[in-house]
C-alpha cells in the first residue's frame, strides 16, 4: 500500500475488502484516536475496547462512508459512538483517570525541578478536570484543543452545527479553566 | 454573559468580551471585531488577565495532553484477529 493514497481512497479500498488499505488507514490515525478514546472513556482499558469496537465498525461499515465529511472526521465519529456506548454500559462506575497521568505529563529536557513539578501539577489538574466534565464538554475539548481538529471537522464528528460546536466549546473551556484553577489554588489550610 | 461591575470600553462590555473570547483565541473574529475586542483588552486589566488565563488553559491542553501515547501492546494483532471474524 503506497503511503501517498488519501484517507478517502483507503476507505474506498477498505470497502472493497482490502485489509491492507484499512490497516494503513488505521496506522495513520490510531494514536490520536486512542488518546481521544482514553480521555473520553476515562480509562486505557475501556479506551482500547472502544477503539477496537469503533475500528471494527469502520471496517464493517466502510462502504457506508459517503465522503460528506473527511475520513478522519468519520473515524472520530465511529470512535465517539463506541466510547458513548461503553460509557452508557458502565454508567455508575468510577470514570476517573488514575495517577499515572501525572507521571506521563512530566516533560523531558533540562528544565529546573520546580518548573517540572509545576508542569506535572498542571498536567494532572488538566487530566482530572477534564475527566470531571460532562461528556459533551470533554468531547469537544478533546477534538478541538487536544487533537486539533478544525471547527468544521469537530462539528461534523459530534454531529452538530458549527455554531453549536463553538458555543459548546466556549462553555467547556470556561468550565475547564475554573476547575483547573480550583485544583491548582492553594487550599486555605495549606497557607501560613 | 453578565459580569459583575463590568465596564464598557471600545463599545464592548466585559460580558460581551467574555462571550467572544473563544472566537478571538481561535482567530474566528473579523478584523474589525478583533480590533474592537483588543481595544477593550488594552483598557481592561480584568478582561486581559482572564483572557490570558483562558489562553493558557487552552494552550496547556494541547501541550500537555496531545503528547504521543503508546498503543497498548498487541492492539494491532487483536484488531486483526477481530477483523478476521468480521468479513472473512
Amino acid at each position: 500500500m503506497g503511503t501517498a493514497a488519501s484517507d478517502e481512497e483507503l476507505i474506498r479500498l477498505s470497502a472493497a475488502g482490502d485489509r491492507r488499505a484499512f490497516e494503513a488507514l488505521v496506522a495513520r490515525h490510531e494514536l490520536s484516536l486512542f488518546r481521544f478514546a482514553t480521555r473520553s472513556c476515562g480509562s486505557p482499558r475501556d479506551a482500547e475496547d472502544a477503539l477496537q469496537d469503533g475500528l471494527l465498525a469502520a471496517w464493517r461499515g466502510a462502504a457506508t462512508f459517503r465522503g460528506e465529511a473527511a475520513a478522519r472526521t468519520w473515524l472520530y465519529q465511529v470512535v465517539i459512538h463506541a466510547c458513548r456506548r461503553r460509557q452508557r454500559r458502565r454508567s455508575g462506575e468510577p470514570e476517573r483517570l488514575d495517577g499515572l497521568e501525572a507521571a506521563e505529563s512530566l516533560p523531558s529536557g533540562e528544565r529546573g525541578a520546580e518548573e517540572r513539578v509545576a508542569d506535572a501539577q498542571l498536567g494532572a489538574a488538566l487530566e482530572q478536570a477534564l475527566a470531571e466534565l460532562p461528556e459533551e464538554a470533554r468531547e469537544v475539548l478533546l477534538l478541538r484543543d487536544v487533537e486539533g481538529l478544525s471547527g468544521e471537522e469537530a462539528a461534523a464528528a459530534l454531529g452538530v452545527g458549527l455554531a453549536a460546536m463553538k458555543s459548546r466549546l466556549h462553555r467547556a473551556r470556561l468550565e475547564l479553566k475554573e476547575r483547573v484553577e480550583a485544583r491548582l489554588r492553594p487550599r486555605q489550610e495549606d497557607g501560613p | 454573559m453578565k459580569v459583575e461591575n463590568e465596564v464598557t470600553i471600545a463599545g464592548l462590555s466585559c460580558g460581551q468580551v467574555l462571550e467572544r473570547l473563544s472566537d478571538y483565541l481561535d482567530g474566528d473574529l473579523s478584523p474589525a471585531a478583533r480590533e474592537q475586542l483588543e481595544a477593550h483588552l488594552r483598557g481592561c486589566d480584568r478582561c486581559a488577565r482572564f483572557g490570558g488565563e483562558l489562553r493558557g488553559v487552552v494552550d496547556a491542553l494541547r501541550s500537555h495532553l496531545a503528547r504521543t501515547r503508546q498503543l497498548p501492546g498487541g492492539f494491532r494483532e487483536r484488531l486483526r484477529r477481530a477483523m478476521d471474524g468480521e468479513r472473512s
